[in-house]
């Protein structure tokens, strides 16, 4: 199968031109980060799949009619469709999720070799951040997922949300510095020697 | 104390939105405060965390997705 190094303005003209294959290169670099994206929001997998595939539909119907605008990245334009499905979905829906995310790390453990020791450190460290990223203020929580999974800038976060730059900057700091406060009280250890690169 | 406006670069900074005048800038803050570099060295050791937390999707729901993409014609 030929192998796609093109970068995403390259394939996204391939794909309007007829490639799938083109989308499918898409659709495998960012599938895990505009999953994630939703899944931190909706904490439901299940629930994370179907918005999944709508969010990549709506960018299907998009790219295929012509309407994609393509001064944006792909990427930070793919993870606000998510990040706006996730939530019109709750306000549609009236209710807030109750149900508890995954928290198995069993994709690390098939591809690390570690000490089991140090797997438990790990393990034990990403779930006291998925449930640290949990109890963050919204707002916090909302940039926070926005910039590390969606990959928009700060300036496309601030005009999603209606707020200034240095708000949105500020929110992203505090929110920083809740989990660093909290990861480090806990005196749970995550140091970069745990993780591979 | 560090100014808002470095805080808000070393966020910059932290996720490479910086121009290279600036990146050096702060390259150079960060060698003379030792509080900013600790907190920006815990910040790129969460943001590796936070890395790791990646999901991923059934194999089946991206399936459906590239048939329906094949399928439709816009």
């Amino acid at each position: 199968m030929k192998k796609y190094e093109n970068n995403d303005s390259q394939l996204v003209n391939e794909y309007k031109n007829g490639n799938e294959k083109a989308f499918e290169e898409l659709v495998n670099r960012y599938k895990n980060k505009v999953f994630t994206t939703i899944l931190l929001i909706v904490k439901d997998h299940y629930l994370a799949e179907d918005i999944l595939q709508d969010t990549f539909i709506k960018a299907i119907h998009t790219i295929k009619s012509g309407k994609y605008n393509e001064q944006g990245k792909f990427l930070p334009w793919l993870g606000r469709i998510a990040h706006n499905l996730a939530i019109d979905y709750f306000r549609r829906e009236k209710r807030y999720p109750i149900t508890e995310l995954d928290e198995s790390d069993s994709y690390l453990e098939r591809f690390t070799e570690q000490s089991p020791e140090a797997l438990h450190i790990q393990k034990e460290t990403h779930n006291r951040l998925r449930m640290l990223i949990q109890m963050l203020p919204e707002k916090q929580r909302e940039v926070l997922i926005m910039r590390h999974y969606a990959d928009m800038s700060f300036q496309e976060i601030a005009e999603s949300t209606n707020v200034s730059v240095n708000t949105a900057l500020g929110r992203m700091r505090y929110a920083l510095i809740n989990l660093r406060k909290q990861m480090t009280k806990n005196k749970l250890k995550y140091d970069l020697n745990n993780y591979p690169e | 104390m560090t100014s808002t406006t470095t805080q808000n670069e070393l966020l910059h900074y932290l996720y490479d939105e910086q121009s290279n005048e600036k990146q050096a800038f702060l390259e150079s803050t960060l060698l003379q405060d030792t509080s900013l570099l600790e907190e920006y060295q815990d910040f790129v050791t969460l943001k590796k965390n936070l890395g790791a937390l990646e999901r991923s999707p059934d194999k089946s729901i991206i399936d459906n997705i590239l048939q329906y993409s094949q399928n439709f014609v816009g």
